[in-house]
């Protein structure tokens, strides 16, 4: 336990809500019998403290000292989203975490990226694939800035149209879409050929 | 109003407010009555057809002639630098600084949305694809106000290929404006409407009676197209007991939906539809050129 504690007074994970943590929470924290009972910042600091550290105290995940962790993602969307982000060609350090263990989720992806901060914009690309996910930004193993997430209106250059008839897969130019958020979905409509599409019906992207 | 439309294209029937649209067809109106053949002198109309048309080309083209402009285009995108590879955007782009205003047709979704962006000239979109086609719209809906004298409270029936019919897509979407509307929307707005396989039981209540053409060169499969394409055809027995204001539509060309002993009924109108398309498309010249 005195191991865990060292390394969540350190900070080497992002705390719930972007305050400093305290000591005193945190040391109570460790492995919650009653989750039911915990306050949110509790509950986000609980699962930390599990993806972080396994029953038998070994690290999953490493922390990271500056950059941004995507948290919280739909388990089965990581990939996708660093293939959105186009994280593999950026020469940076990525950490990926696939199927971990969530309190709140039961299973989730994780993304960290070192030295590497994310845009409001690319935030909410984010947004359109995994919603409910947290972007941290991490200085100094502490969080400096939270993004609020929302669906982007328009997504330029990312998608490719699945309209084979479409103009922008037959032209040397830039795709664009609409998005709306229609019945909790999230729909794309192309503004060249006019078709829409939910977006698990967009296969291909331009990267 | 008229200034709102200046220099303005005209890509989908999305584009145009109700207000603009009424604007258009009243304008096409005042022409079909009194035409004004000096009304574009020294403008150049660009007709671009880079799919085969009859109908949309010529009367495009004669509608700018009869108001005193001139053409210049192509009916054949085998003529053109499209053949050796040159993309739309360069097209349009040049060809944009030679003409005042463009009318183009292509086979490709959304061709017309990108040559708008190469041209800062107006672009008249002939039909893109499956997508749109506009100004078919607009000569329907001037047809449909011809001849019920309103727009509002019709029953208007739509039959043949409702899946690749594109003047279909765009009628609906321009009637959404007063009052039918495609199902989901319909649902939303609580507006009447049902689906029916045959034609038999519907045409007795409706007023207007919108037949297509099953879109053969859209079918990505030629065993579905054989399976549909005697599904509709229209005769002289279904219109035993309609209505007496039932007029049939059809945006032509037809192949053996729409049985030609039927042109002599005083319900046909698709001719005088075809026709109305020239008054429409002048008043769009003349709108968007800013002379009228």
């Amino acid at each position: 336990m005195r191991r865990q504690c060292d390394f969540l007074k350190r900070g080497l994970f992002e705390p719930g809500r972007g305050q400093s943590i305290n000591p005193w929470l945190v040391g109570r924290v460790r492995w919650p019998e009653r989750p039911g009972e915990l306050s949110e910042q509790r509950k986000l600091l609980a699962e930390h403290a599990t993806i972080h550290m396994t029953q038998d105290k070994k690290l999953l995940v490493s922390a990271i000292k500056n950059g941004t962790v995507i948290d919280h993602i739909n388990a089965g969307q990581a990939l996708k989203i660093i293939r959105f982000l186009n994280l593999a060609a950026q020469n940076k350090l990525v950490t990926v975490g696939l199927n971990l263990p969530s309190k709140l989720m039961k299973i989730k992806d994780l993304i960290k990226v070192e030295d590497w901060e994310i845009s409001l914009e690319e935030a909410n690309q984010v947004a359109l694939i995994a919603p409910q996910s947290t972007i941290n930004i991490i200085k100094n193993y502490t969080v400096t800035k939270k993004f609020a997430l929302k669906l982007p209106e328009k997504i330029e250059h990312l998608l490719v149209c699945p309209n084979p008839k479409c103009i922008t897969n037959h032209e040397p130019m830039d795709s664009f879409f609409y998005v709306k958020l229609r019945k909790q979905k999230v729909e794309v409509s192309c503004k060249y050929c006019e078709k829409q599409f939910a977006l698990d019906e967009i296969k291909d992207y331009k990267i | 109003m008229p200034s709102s439309l200046i220099n303005r294209d005209l890509i989908s029937i999305n584009d145009l407010t109700k207000n603009e649209i009424l604007f258009i067809l009243q304008l096409a109106k005042d022409l079909k009555a009194k035409p004004q053949p000096t009304l574009l002198q020294n403008k150049v109309l660009a007709s671009l057809f880079f799919e085969p048309s009859t109908r949309t080309r010529l009367s495009f083209e004669t509608a700018m002639e009869r108001l005193g402009g001139r053409v210049i285009g192509f009916a054949d995108k085998d003529v053109t630098s499209a053949s050796k590879g040159e993309t739309l955007y360069d097209s349009i782009r040049i060809i944009g600084q030679y003409a005042d205003v463009i009318a183009m047709r292509h086979p490709l979704e959304g061709s017309a949305r990108r040559a708008a962006e190469a041209t800062d000239k107006p672009i008249l979109n002939g039909g893109d694809g499956a997508n749109q086609h506009p100004t078919q719209t607009l000569l329907d809906l001037f047809t449909i106000q011809e001849t019920q004298k309103k727009l509002t409270g019709l029953s208007i029936a739509l039959a043949g290929d409702l899946k690749y019919g594109r003047t279909v897509h765009s009628l609906m979407q321009a009637l959404l404006h007063f009052s039918p509307h495609y199902l989901e929307e319909l649902k939303k707005n609580k507006i009447k409407f049902s689906l029916h396989e045959k034609m038999e039981e519907v045409i007795k209540q409706a007023d207007i009676f919108y037949l297509t053409r099953i879109q053969k060169e859209r079918f990505a499969d030629s065993m579905d197209y054989e399976r549909v394409k005697n599904v509709f055809r229209l005769t002289l027995a279904h219109l035993i007991g309609v209505k007496k204001n039932l007029k049939i539509l059809h945006p032509l060309p037809r192949v053996n939906e729409l049985d030609d002993k039927i042109d002599t009924t005083s319900h046909a109108y698709y001719f005088q539809q075809a026709e109305n398309g020239l008054y429409v498309r002048q008043a769009l010249l003349g709108a968007v050129l800013g002379k009228i």
